[in-house]
């Protein structure tokens, strides 16, 4: 299945902690940079989409271990907690909001998105 | 690795010519991972790295596993489809710039408009390449980052095209192919800066994803000839079921 999440301005920090527990390296810290998305209140948001398995998606709402690759406590499994309590998991599109890291199942990324109430900041080349 | 015809963009690199070929349907090439140990076996897997078979080494990878396309196959085709929200390669040769005359083409199904200038091909500030206008739904081609530098087509449908762009660096001339027809009169911009490519599928200045499908692409640090642009084209076209 394909989740796309929704990551506000302020749970980017702790957001990326989280991803880099779920992911596999320190490269995932940069899950959620640009806010090029917004709702209609005009709030912010960085967001991913990606296929997953049951097995991630079990992990993402379990307790949360130190992955085995981080040696160096380079992930701050704080913020990935207060990430975590955060999350909200659906199996179909839910409206985004700004102190919630939104998770969504859907074929169509984009599609989740608009139907999660967000439009892409448009930046010309 | 001669292809069905007998052509194989591998010639255009013959002498050490730089530049990059991406055949996602050659298995060998893809890898799950970005360090390239985990290879990619079957459709729905994510391709976090892809080599680049014309022997320069100008491989593209994502280290973000969430940024990740997608290895799909059907209708005997096979290609990287990306989502429309973050997924983009990066060449990983940081070395790998354009100094003399381009010849660039791609083979790309655009799935969505969606209001935004979505990168096909290309980087920051200079060396677009090929781009989605959101606004319209054209393809324009931007070897340089002047408004003389652009060429764009009519509005694309969401079927797979083979885009082509050539710049001829001496005179300036920029040209733009769409399924192997020249699709608007030269310009010269008077803007040479050499660009650098470090995009595949999406990435600055705003982050945007192209949302579709990329069946292949080829980039040679030259003007090709009419007869290795048709056979370019021709291979591209096999690739993603266009009829040239």
């Amino acid at each position: 299945m394909r989740l796309t999440i929704a990551c506000p301005e302020a749970l980017r920090d702790d957001a990326n902690q989280l991803a880099m527990v779920l992911g596999y390296g320190p490269s995932d810290a940069e899950t959620y940079v640009a806010l090029n998305w917004q709702d209609a209140g005009g709030n912010l948001y960085a967001c991913a989409s990606l296929p997953v398995s049951d097995t991630f998606t079990t992990a993402a709402q379990s307790g949360l271990q130190r992955p085995a690759w981080d040696t160096d406590n380079h992930v701050n499994m704080a913020g990935a907690n207060r990430a975590q309590a955060a999350l909200v998991f659906s199996l179909t599109p839910v409206t985004a909001m700004p102190d919630k890291l939104t998770a969504c199942v859907g074929d169509d990324a984009l599609a989740t998105l608009a139907a999660m109430g967000l439009t892409h900041v448009v930046v010309d080349v | 690795m001669m292809q069905s015809g007998g052509f194989s963009p591998a010639s255009l690199f013959a002498g050490g010519t730089e530049g990059a070929w991406y055949d996602p349907s050659d298995l060998t090439t893809l890898f799950q991972d970005s360090a390239g140990t985990t290879p990619v076996t079957t459709a729905g897997q994510p391709v976090g790295k892809m080599l680049d078979k014309s022997g320069n080494g100008n491989h593209v990878a994502q280290a973000i596993s969430a940024k990740r396309p997608t290895y799909t196959e059907g209708s005997g085709l096979a290609w990287l489809a990306f989502d429309g929200v973050d997924d983009a390669m990066e060449i990983q040769n940081a070395a790998f710039s354009f100094t003399g005359d381009q010849s660039v083409w791609v083979a790309a199904k655009h799935d969505t408009g969606n209001g935004r200038f979505i990168y096909l091909m290309g980087g920051s500030d200079k060396g677009y390449l090929f781009v989605t206008e959101g606004s319209t739904r054209k393809m324009r081609f931007i070897p340089i980052n002047t408004a003389d530098g652009v060429i764009s087509t009519s509005v694309i449908g969401t079927s797979p095209i083979v885009f082509g762009g050539a710049w001829d660096r001496s005179s300036g001339d920029i040209s733009l192919r769409e399924n192997g027809v020249e699709y608007t009169a030269s310009k010269t911009p008077a803007d040479v800066t050499v660009p650098v490519v470090t995009l595949l599928g999406g990435g600055n200045p705003n982050g945007a994803s192209w949302d579709g499908n990329i069946y292949g692409a080829v980039i040679v640090n030259n003007l090709t000839t009419a007869s290795e642009t048709g056979e370019v084209e021709a291979y591209l076209a096999a690739k993603s079921g266009v009829t040239l």
